[in-house]
């Protein structure tokens, strides 16, 4: 018989769906989605980071990766792509090159943007030591997702702890760093990630 | 005037020195060679050197046929050195009046000429003496304006006033930083800035030299001479420094001077590299 409208077999399998659908959506409206996480790079992600290593060379000399301060970006189960932390020579208007530090921001279907950081544009001025720290922070109101980097790095005349706030919304490559967050991080003289949270109010 | 003693390049004879000192001068125009990578300062011709020099060629010195060689007194050595990003406001031919300046900073450390002459070569390469407006160069420090000002603007200026180090931004901003700062506390403002190729404090005036911050900054602004001389009794003030410079210890020299980052960029590498250049030089 091929009539599940009398078959009771199949009547039961059509209401299992949907009472598992009318769960998920209850459950939805008290339940938090799956916030994104950082986790420690698999060997399993050699190949993206690789990959994020050659993409960073084309403008970065003596590209170095800083597995430590590298992560997988995820959501529950799912893979998002992956952060690699890196540092090498870069260029500079006016200036010889700097030891600077990047982020190369590896979307999960191998789509890379390197974001340069200390030694470049705001930080132009300053020699990048290395990361001290890298955390997710609270998605603003229209749900952007923000990340900072804090970063040892040094002028000529001094050492410094610099935050760098990263922004961005759907696929991990649209990264940006977000300039006004990053200054007033840097203003109120936020030097760990409990500083820099209570800096933007979050 | 910079000067090879033999061209540089394809086909050419390639001594280290000429080698070593065409790479400075390309990777102080490397962004306008973009995508090209900043060069290794090997002294060796490579591929990497032979591809920039062909950019430079055609980007900047407008060959319409690179031939990626660089001869002595042609267009390219010309455009490299005389189109460095910082120059000074004195279009004339200052080296004579700076190779004094050198032999003075080296008779006053009592060191030998080549360790000053390896210590501007490398100084210079980092920001130069100017920038491209003709104005001394500066990085302003909020956090020193912070301290010679008690802190009493860094509620309203935190950006130019601050207990915490860092947040220099752009070097362009450097100076708008600076005018902001002097319209506050012009003393304290002059004194939190560091000035010329050897990026000497504002607020070490009377180590280099000057009894006010007015006059040091004065003199930054003439000519690179002027650094050197400012430079040269700096050194003398710091025993340690003076003495790493008389024994050629680039190590200890470039961690004074150059700070925490000296060693991520490789200062006394670079120090002891130029010395070595300029120690087989006539």
């Amino acid at each position: 018989m091929k009539s599940s409208a009398i078959n009771p077999d199949a009547a039961v399998q059509h209401r299992r769906p949907a009472l598992k659908w009318g769960v998920i959506a209850a459950a939805a409206l008290f339940l938090p989605a799956a916030t994104l996480a950082l986790r420690p790079t698999a060997a399993s992600d050699a190949a993206l980071i690789a990959k994020a290593r050659s993409v960073a060379a084309n403008t970065v000399g003596d590209v170095a990766i800083d597995a430590a301060q590298s992560f997988r970006v995820v959501r529950g189960k799912q893979f998002k792509g992956l952060l690699v932390s890196g540092s090498g020579e870069v260029a500079r208007d006016g200036a010889g090159p700097v030891h600077g530090c990047f982020v190369a921001a590896v979307n999960a279907d191998g789509r890379i943007k390197v974001i340069p950081t200390i030694g470049t544009d705001n930080w132009e001025a300053e020699t990048c030591i290395g990361v001290k720290a890298v955390s997710l922070l609270k998605p603003d109101a229209a749900g952007t997702q923000r990340l900072v980097l804090i970063y040892d790095a040094a002028s000529p005349n001094a050492a410094a702890v610099e935050p760098v706030v990263l922004r961005w919304s759907g696929r991990l490559n649209t990264a940006q760093i977000d300039v006004a967050a990053s200054d007033k991080a840097s203003q109120a003289g936020a030097e760990t990630i409990a500083e820099v949270r209570t800096a933007l109010g979050i | 005037m910079i000067e090879l003693s033999e061209s540089v390049g394809v086909g050419r004879p390639n001594r280290p020195a000429d080698v070593k000192l065409v790479q400075q001068l390309l990777n102080t125009h490397i962004k306008a060679l973009a995508p090209l990578s900043p060069l290794a300062v090997t002294g060796k011709i490579d591929d990497a050197t032979v591809a920039a020099i062909r950019a430079f060629q055609a980007k900047v010195v407008g060959l319409s046929k690179p031939d990626g060689a660089i001869d002595r007194g042609g267009k390219t050595i010309k455009a490299l050195a005389t189109d460095a990003p910082a120059s000074s406001p004195d279009p004339g031919d200052q080296s004579a009046i700076n190779n004094a300046a050198i032999d003075t900073a080296a008779h006053k450390i009592g060191c030998e000429r080549a360790a000053v002459k390896a210590v501007t070569m490398t100084e210079v390469g980092i920001r130069g003496p100017f920038d491209a407006m003709g104005r001394a160069t500066i990085l302003f420090e909020r956090h020193l304006f912070h301290k010679w000002t008690n802190g009493r603007f860094d509620a309203a200026h935190p950006d130019i006033s601050n207990a915490a180090s860092g947040g220099y931004g752009k070097f362009s901003a450097q100076y708008p930083k600076l005018e902001r700062a002097m319209a506050l506390d012009r003393a304290a403002a002059l004194k939190s800035a560091s000035w010329g190729a050897f990026q000497i404090l504002g607020e070490n005036h009377k180590a280099a030299g000057y009894a006010t911050v007015e006059d040091f900054v004065d003199a930054a602004k003439t000519s690179l001479a002027k650094q050197i001389e400012g430079f040269g009794n700096f050194v003398v003030a710091d025993p340690r420094l003076r003495k790493a410079l008389q024994v050629r210890d680039w190590t200890t020299f470039a961690r004074i001077y150059n700070g925490p980052g000296y060693k991520k960029n490789n200062y006394d590498v670079k120090m002891r590299q130029n010395y070595e250049v300029l120690g087989n030089q006539p």
